[in-house]
């Protein structure tokens, strides 16, 4: 590789935290380790930096110096998406990218950029200009080596294009230390002893080095000075499963996109198969004609991966018929999501199960093709007071067997309090008792003869206070209705009946 | 219909994190629902009965001790104390629960509860209970009913909750089927289901939840208030039996925490002798001592009256503990000084227990002690502080962890924990919450204005709840810490009176009660305090008698030396105890002391009292003879002749209040409680009126009355009696005294002595140098770990003052060095074995210069020669070694303080001074020369912030440099407009006027601005006290 490209996007966490809290771009801002006072302030931005604050004061020390600094934590998963974010618009830019230990860092394989690139200061140029429409500051530095651009990127903010090896050398040995990522306590000592540039660093012998601070600073030195030749390791491209086709006539008829569609996804199907993987997500996305919008992205998961095309194009089929088009289809696009495959022929010699869980997924798949994704749900017990906050509803993945329950003597059956989903509004009882009482369920039902409680539920003050009196009625007909009086709407409710 | 009933299940603030009021909220409640008696039943523990019982008794109330207790099967029960039996009983059973375990857990067996159970009742029941456990609890219960007998019963609660009914038909069972009588109770937790939210909150701090996360660890409904009988009979309605069997119970409670008898321990006492006729023996001889053989008849009078009082009182046994105590410190060597009214005693003073002769200086005994207040006696005994632990685990010892244990320290919240903890129940950004702490001050309540600066949405229902809530848990116990230290010593088992618990510090033991409650409960308290200036003395002592040969004491300290006076009229005080701060560095060339009494009415005057009654101007313009000395009304003259007609000690206020405004002694005496607590009680302003009126009505004017108040309020912050700041000057007197004729010994010994008093390393050791001491720097191959003298005017610095490098670590090079000098580096680095950030160090700061290798080269060399060591390989070192640029002079003082925090080269401004000097700034010996009103530019080296309540918002900063201080003085206006510089810079320039007040000099600021030179100095942290 005889031209390297080094991107240095700095401060890359800070940079993120402002990208997120927008109104904090004029304001003194750290980004901290965690949410608490104690937490360590790891970037600093130029504002706050001229007030006195440092990385690695704690935020409570570093507020006590700049008052009302702005802290937030970046999370790990966040700089990973921004890191994937970069590469895809790196990826733009050259085939070849490599990412560095170090954060927002990035080596590009600028060699060959000649036909579509006159100039390779032009291509530097517009990749600093594409990250910055994408909301990152970037400086980009051409050059013959990977520790001459990466030093000199780290030092400035501007871009450079080296046209010799030498003008390169002449650069970065001027580069201060203290702009690379060196481990900190290397880095004072080196300080202490008067080292504070690279051409300092290199007038150090390197056995002397190796000796006093092992391998890392010795590592340091070999490629300031040449000796040490680290190949270029680019991360793989992954090309994007995606395919798209457009029509010439604008298609109402469902059947018809079903064909489109699935002769998209025969030919992405055999990609995966070349991957080593099988489908687990499909999304098609319809182009409306006369600007009527599209419709979806549309979501479907077969119940396992599969690369049967038949399978998906069921579940395709049973989500393109609950689709209402607006206006004919002029564009469908589809793109699929892999996983590695699975051994699944091993299970023929598992012994099989009465229940065939794998038919089980499979219609639960179709009903989520055809009723959506929430469809299929399974009640979660959690620890609440309130009768709706004893469980949530959530979406299965996986079927499982069901647990041998304890059988009941036939009987002596135990009484199941059935929870209506949305309380239902009842009268009040009479003010006065009358000859007919209190009449929950009308007349059928007769009026109640017994009742227990109240029984209080009060709480969630902090948002929307509750404050319900439950109690357990009886009707003359044998009914047992449990019932709330909610004191803030002041009026009774049926939450449920026991059977 | 109304049933006879009563809460005995209620848990205050004490159970702490748990309950939700006040003890005295839940009596008051009480009272106001119509109950004549509460049990207060904190969790495993009985923290907060003498605050019931002084509102229980305030209301003619009875309240019932109690407490829930842990057992260590995770189930609670309740017990109450019957009778002074059951109490004690009660207090012996949770302090062996608390003493196996960590500070702020408890649990005993149930072995352990029937063995204490005489005298107490026991209510089992209850969320926790185990009457209510799936298994059938037959042993456990077994075993209650044959220890408690008919005193024990089965507690029926009823929080309206769903699954009650089944858990109640399970419990009328059991309760039948074990034939316990069923009594009906609820759990209390607040005094008002207002406080529910509150209860939420403290919940969630308890559990480190979040609301949201909380769910069923709070609380599902507020029915944990008191409810008044109605409502309970209302509740029980289908119970009214059970209901009233709470009432039966109470009744059977007669214990009352008035009923504790306290006995002061015996000492061991000579055969044939009472600890009367033993007192009497030893101040006698002690008097002699004093004295000589000729006491003066006045000394034998107020020692008669003394000792009578105090036979009268039945105090005699503390006063043989006090001298036991002392006497134990001068055997061991240990320097002690009883502070505090104690000096106002002739008695202490005989024993050897005060420093100050009470008689000569004509102080009250009253003040100390009296027949008609009959309060315990109150002596503080400060002990050098480094030596404390010694005296506090001797009287453990002679004692008995059984019979002694130190008082607790109740940690309540303030504005800004509050803040913390409810905004994280609430689930604020903890970052945000620290912002907004920040903004509040100690004393400050989090409002509207500084939340809306802090940028929170005020009408946002969260805020709302952040506001509403840190009010309500203000004041609020947090958890109890260990008050400095107060003992209680009891004849008895202290654990019959309080409980004892385990402090968060090994080898303390601590009682369940703050100095309040053991005030309030009449019982007695050792306190002893820890005194750096007495460490320091110590070692001047010493160093004086082994390198000097010269044997000065605080007994044989020459009195009144006309140089040492001198020396404190110039100001010229740094590391002198008491007067060595800024502000008193600034009255002493005003007041100008000539004597001992000159130097106790310094110490007191620059304190709040003196200053916010503006008596400190008419005190000085008197002593100048530029006022004239008056009295506002002749009955004054006695009170206030010393202090020529202006009150500046506590004593002064309460008998200006005795014979101006006709207020007893005891009332007077109430005056000086309420003015220590008048922030958090807010009496005083009931005295106000009554001083007011009285003063007024015989003659004296109304601003003289109104300033007397206003000091009276200022002592509440901090006010000195006289006893305690003639013990005090004595204390400044002797530090004043080395520090005028034995500097280097002075100096040695404050450096030893840290960390203590006002200033850093750096500021003692530059001003050593001012007044001539030589300091050397740190040496491996002459340093020891403290500082050393060295020839005649010189102190060595002592590997101590290496940052990072253990005592552990300093000691191991000197013993090594002891065996044989070290020969080289490499030698050293063999020998000692010390570890890289050690050798990093010593070579930084200096250390191997002996060695003649320059620092650079020594960090560069101990790497090297560590792995050598480490690896036993032999390296070739010529191959790997360099040469690094010596360091400039100005590195080597940075290196300096980088490495210990001081430099004895030079200061920092001293390389920098040819730089100023072209700039046109003068040094602070310079601006002392200027005249008043000259506009001036300066640039000093930040060693202290100060911003005193009582200087209306005026902040106060110390600049030194090479030639000394220099004084600043910011208005609020240019503190607020250049914050950032004011408060964060550490080398910092002032523009602004000369101001010359009898001999003190002061810049007042009108700019402040970064000084441009070439390299910035490093200087030492500087004391901020805002």
């Amino acid at each position: 590789m005889d031209r390297w490209a080094c991107v240095s996007v700095a401060e890359l966490p800070l940079q993120l935290l402002l990208r997120r809290e927008r109104s904090w771009v004029r304001e003194s801002v750290v980004v901290v380790s965690e949410d608490k006072p104690q937490g360590t302030v790891l970037w600093v931005n130029a504002r706050a930096r001229e007030r006195g604050a440092l990385p690695g004061q704690s935020y409570a020390l570093a507020l006590s110096i700049v008052p009302g600094l702005r802290a937030g934590v970046v999370a790990d998963v966040e700089l990973r998406e921004a890191r994937e974010e970069l590469m895809i618009e790196l990826w733009r830019f050259s085939p070849r990218v490599e990412t560095a230990e170090e954060q927002g860092v990035f080596w590009l394989d600028a060699s060959g950029l000649g036909l579509l690139f006159p100039k390779l200061s032009r291509w530097a140029h517009e990749l600093r200009v594409r990250l910055s429409v994408c909301g990152f500051a970037a400086n980009v530095v051409v050059g013959f080596s990977r520790f001459g651009t990466y030093a000199v990127a780290r030092a400035g903010r501007d871009n450079r294009v080296f046209t010799s090896a030498d003008e390169e050398r002449a650069s970065f040995v001027g580069v201060p230390l203290a702009c690379l990522d060196i481990e900190p306590e290397f880095r004072d000592v080196l300080h202490k002893l008067g080292v504070h540039s690279i051409a300092d660093l290199l007038q150090l012998p390197a056995a002397g080095l190796l000796q006093r601070f092992g391998k890392i600073a010795h590592r340091l030195h070999a490629l300031a000075a040449g000796e040490l030749l680290s190949p270029f390791d680019p991360t793989r491209w992954l090309e994007p499963l995606a395919s798209c086709a457009h029509l010439d006539d604008a298609e109402t008829s469902s059947t018809a996109l079903l064909f489109v569609i699935k002769r998209l996804l025969d030919a992405l199907l055999p990609k995966l198969v070349v991957r080593g993987q099988a489908l687990s997500a499909l999304r098609f996305t319809c182009k409306l004609d006369r600007a009527a919008g599209q419709l979806g992205p549309e979501e479907l998961r077969p119940a396992v991966p599969t690369l049967s095309s038949s399978e998906l194009m069921d579940l395709v089929r049973l989500r393109l018929e609950t689709l209402t088009l607006a206006a004919g289809v002029m564009t469908v696009e589809l793109d699929v999501t892999g996983v590695e495959a699975s051994a699944e022929q091993l299970s023929v010699f598992v012994e099989q199960p009465r229940r065939d869980l794998a038919a089980g997924s499979r219609a639960l798949s179709r009903l989520r093709a055809e009723f959506g994704e929430a469809a299929v749900v399974a009640a979660v017990l959690t620890p609440g007071h309130l009768p709706e906050a004893c469980f949530v509803w959530k979406p299965i993945a996986q079927l499982r067997l069901p647990r041998s329950a304890v059988r009941v003597a036939s009987g002596n059956r135990p009484l199941v309090r059935r929870i209506h989903a949305k309380p239902e509004t009842l009268h009040a009882p009479p003010r006065h008792v009358r000859d007919d009482g209190w009449l929950v369920r009308g007349a059928l039902c007769g009026p109640v003869t017994h009742q227990a409680g109240p029984f209080i539920v009060s709480g969630g003050w902090w948002v929307r206070e509750v404050h319900r009196d439950y109690r357990m009625l009886l009707t003359r007909r044998g009914d047992l209705f449990w019932v709330f009086h909610d004191r803030r709407r002041r009026r009774f409710f049926l939450h449920g009946e026991v059977q | 219909m109304v049933h006879a009933c009563a809460p005995l299940w209620c848990k205050s603030n004490f159970s702490f994190l748990e309950g939700a009021s006040h003890p005295d909220e839940l009596i008051e409640e009480a009272q106001r629902l119509g109950f004549s008696s509460l049990a207060l039943t904190d969790r495993d523990g009985v923290h907060g009965v003498v605050r019931a019982h002084q509102k229980a008794l305030e209301l003619g109330m009875k309240l019932i001790v109690g407490s829930e207790i842990t057992i260590d099967d995770g189930s609670t029960i309740v017990l109450l104390a019957k009778d002074r039996a059951g109490y004690a009983n009660l207090c012996r059973l949770i302090t062996r629960g608390r003493l196996r375990h960590e500070k702020g857990k408890s649990s005993v067996s149930w072995a352990e509860v029937c063995e204490h159970a005489p005298g107490l009742i026991a209510l089992f029941g209850g969320d926790r209970s185990l009457l209510l456990a799936p298994e059938e609890p037959l042993l456990v219960t077994n075993q209650l009913r044959d220890a408690f007998g008919e005193s024990l019963y089965a507690l029926w609660t009823r929080h309206r909750r769903a699954k009650e009914p089944n858990v109640e038909a399970l419990l009328r069972e059991r309760a039948a089927r074990y034939e316990l009588p069923l009594v009906a109770a609820t759990e209390i937790l607040y005094h008002t289901p207002a406080r529910r939210p509150l209860q939420d909150v403290l919940t969630c701090i308890k559990h480190r939840v979040t609301l949201q996360e909380a769910r069923t660890l709070l609380k599902p409904n507020a029915e944990h208030g008191l409810k008044g009988p109605h409502a309970l009979g209302a509740l029980f309605v289908d119970a009214p039996s059970a209901l009233e069997r709470s009432a039966e119970i109470a009744a059977l409670c007669s214990f009352s925490l008035g009923d504790i008898r306290y006995r002061y321990p015996s000492e061991n006492l000579p055969d044939g002798s009472t600890s009367s006729s033993w007192l009497r023996s030893l101040v006698s001889s002690g008097a002699r001592k004093r004295y000589g053989n000729e006491v003066s008849s006045a000394v034998r009078l107020q020692l008669d009256k003394e000792l009578d009082v105090i036979d009268r009182l039945d105090y005699c046994g503390y006063f043989l503990t006090m001298w036991e105590i002392v006497e134990f410190c001068n055997a061991q060597g240990i320097l002690c000084q009883g502070r505090g009214s104690a000096a106002n005693s002739a008695v202490c003073y005989c024993l050897g227990i005060t420093a100050i002769d009470p008689v000569r200086m004509g102080l009250l005994f009253e003040r100390f002690l009296s027949i008609e207040r009959a309060e315990p006696p109150d002596i503080d005994l400060d002990i050098e502080h480094e030596r404390r632990e010694e005296v506090i685990q001797h009287v453990y010892a002679k004692y008995g962890r059984t019979h002694a244990a130190m008082v607790a320290n109740v940690i309540r919240y303030r504005s800004r924990s509050a803040l913390r903890d409810v905004g994280k129940a609430l689930g604020m950004q903890e970052t945000t919450l620290d912002r907004i702490a920040k903004l509040l001050s100690h004393w400050d309540k989090a409002d509207g204005e500084t939340l809306r600066v802090a940028g929170l949405d005020m009408d946002a229902p969260l805020t709302r709840h952040l506001v509403e809530l840190s009010e309500e848990i203000h004041g609020f116990p947090r958890h109890l810490s260990i008050h400095p230290g107060g003992f209680l010593l009891g004849h008895e088992p202290v654990h019959d009176l309080v409980p004892i618990e385990n402090g968060a510090m090994v080898d303390r033991t601590v009682i369940q009660w703050d100095k309040d409650d053991v005030e309030a409960i009449g019982l007695f308290k050792v306190d002893l305090l820890g005194l750096g200036a007495l460490t320091q003395l110590h070692m001047a002592f010493d160093l004086l008698r082994v390198e000097r040969g010269v044997e000065l004491s605080m007994a044989t300290i020459p009195p009144e030396d006309p140089a040492t006076y001198a020396m404190i009229q110039r100001g010229d005080t740094v590391g002198v105890f008491q007067i060595e701060s800024r502000a008193q560095m600034a009255m002493l060339p005003r007041l100008r002391p000539e004597n001992f009494y000159d130097l106790v009415i310094e110490v007191s005057i620059v304190r709040p009292g003196p200053i916010t009654g503006g008596m400190v101007h008419p005190y000085l313009r008197r002593r100048k003879g530029e006022e004239e000395i008056t009295y506002p009304h002749e009955c004054l003259i006695p009170v206030l002749k010393k202090t020529l007609g202006v009150p500046l000690f506590q004593e002064q206020v309460m008998r200006l209040a005795v014979v101006a405004a006709d207020y007893t002694p005891g009332e007077a005496d109430q005056l000086r409680r309420d003015m220590a607590a008048w922030r958090k009680s807010g009496r005083i302003e009931s005295h106000r009126e009554r001083l007011l009126s009285r003063m007024q009505k015989r003659g004296i004017p109304e601003e003289f009355a109104d300033r007397v108040f206003k000091q009276i309020l200022g002592f509440g912050e901090y006010g000195f009696p006289e006893s305690h700041a003639a013990s005090f000057a004595l204390i400044a007197y002797a530090t004043a005294y080395l520090r005028c004729h034995w500097p280097a010994i002075f100096t040695c010994s404050l450096l030893n002595a840290q960390p203590m008093g006002f200033y850093s390393a750096a500021t003692i050791v530059d001003d050593a140098k001012r007044h001539g001491v030589i300091v050397h720097p740190i040496r491996v191959h002459d340093s020891a770990v403290e500082c050393t003298l060295v020839e005649e005017n010189g102190v060595r610095m002592g590997l101590r003052y290496v940052k990072g490098l253990s005592r552990e670590q300093a000691l191991r090079i000197v013993k090594t060095r002891e065996l044989e000098t070290f020969a080289s580096l490499e030698d050293f680095v063999e020998r000692t074995a010390l570890d890289a950030k050690a050798l990093s160090v010593l070579s930084e700061a200096g250390a191997f210069d002996g060695f003649g290798t320059a620092r650079r080269d020594a960090l560069w060399d101990v790497r090297s020669l560590l792995r050598e060591r480490d690896t036993t390989l032999s390296l070739n070192r010529l191959a790997s070694s360099a040469s690094f640029a010596a360091l400039l002079p100005l590195e080597e003082i940075v290196w300096d303080y980088r490495s210990t925090q001081h430099s004895p080269r030079a200061h920092p401004l001293s390389m920098l001074r040819k730089e100023l000097r072209k700039q046109g700034l003068p040094n602070a010996f310079d601006i002392g020369a200027l005249r008043h009103g000259t506009r001036v530019r300066y640039a000093g080296l930040v060693i202290c912030r100060q911003r005193p309540g009582t200087a209306s918002g005026v902040t106060f900063m110390t600049l030194e440099d090479e030639t000394g201080f220099a004084n600043v003085v910011l208005w609020k206006r240019v503190f607020d407009a250049q914050t950032l510089l004011a408060r964060t810079a550490s080398f910092l320039g002032v523009t602004g006027k000369i101001q010359t007040e009898g001999g003190v000099v002061h810049i007042v600021a009108e700019e402040l601005w970064e000084p441009h030179v070439q390299d910035a100095p490093l200087s030492p942290k500087s004391r901020d006290f805002h």
